[in-house]
């Protein structure tokens, strides 16, 4: 579900990247990190964390929200913070394990030549988002492999 | 943590896998290095021979190659260098690199180059 609605959103704030050269990578991963804190606690349906989804995007992409105390801004605020501390080596040990489950789901659609680059890219989006959200390590999984397989799609 | 000592040196991590070559990275480029990750031992030969590097985090027994022969590479240059190792035994080609047990706090890593470059 949440793939659909991430596909949903992200084509239609595409426009709004102007030139998203380099850009592009963290707007992804900022959008999928919206998305997945909107889905988390199961009260908000597709519709509805689309449209959500798409304003807090647009405010992080454009500047921030008018009302920096309502509680979607909140949650946004926790997604961009730029310096995060080191992980220890125990929860390093912990992203290895979450990155090897996502690996392992979506080895098959690479390419024997593709699968080093891929493996680069799965790194950097799960570090991103270890770092910026706070996604249980089940939610980590889910929205590594979602943004691996639409980056692969692209 | 020295904040921005690392400013203006250039770190080879050379680290296969990917989740632990970045976030050594990570922490690196926040110490001020420009950090650069490479993950075969043939690539890090190309970058200390190539672009000049200010010291090396080695995996040392990364994979099926070993690392001596670009120990003794550093060694000869007098580039200093960290094994990054979960191996106990150390060949005497790496001597003269600092051996920090893997898995090992960034900080750490980068604590032990800021003192061997001093």
């Amino acid at each position: 579900m949440l793939g659909g609605v991430f596909d949903t959103v992200w084509s239609s704030v595409i426009p709004d990247l102007g030139d998203p050269c380099g850009e592009t990578d963290i707007a992804r991963n900022r959008l999928a990190a919206i998305i997945f804190d909107l889905a988390r606690d199961g009260q908000l349906g597709p519709h509805q964390i689309a449209h959500t989804a798409r304003r807090l995007f647009r405010e992080a992409q454009l500047g921030p929200s008018p009302n920096p105390m309502t509680s979607e801004s909140r949650v946004m605020s926790n997604n961009i913070l730029p310096v995060q501390p080191a992980f220890s080596p125990q929860a390093l040990g912990l992203l290895q394990l979450c990155f090897d489950d996502a690996w392992q789901e979506v080895a098959g659609n690479f390419a024997a030549h593709e699968t080093d680059a891929a493996r680069w890219k799965l790194a950097s989006i799960m570090l991103w988002l270890a770092s910026n959200t706070e996604l249980s390590p089940t939610e980590l999984i889910e929205a590594s492999i979602l943004l691996i397989r639409e980056n692969a799609r692209t | 943590m020295q904040g921005t000592s690392l400013a203006g040196h250039s770190v080879l991590i050379v680290e296969d896998e990917p989740l632990i070559a970045l976030h050594i990275r990570t922490e690196f480029e926040k110490a001020g290095a420009n950090a650069i990750t490479v993950h075969s031992l043939r690539d890090a030969f190309r970058h200390v021979e190539q672009d000049g590097v200010s010291g090396v985090v080695l995996d040392y027994g990364q994979g099926s190659q070993d690392g001596d022969a670009l120990c003794h590479h550093l060694r000869q240059r007098d580039i200093p260098f960290i094994l990054h190792s979960g191996y106990e035994h150390i060949s005497d080609a790496c001597r003269g690199g600092i051996i920090i047990p893997k898995p090992a706090k960034p900080e750490v890593l980068i604590e032990a180059l800021l003192r061997a470059l001093r």
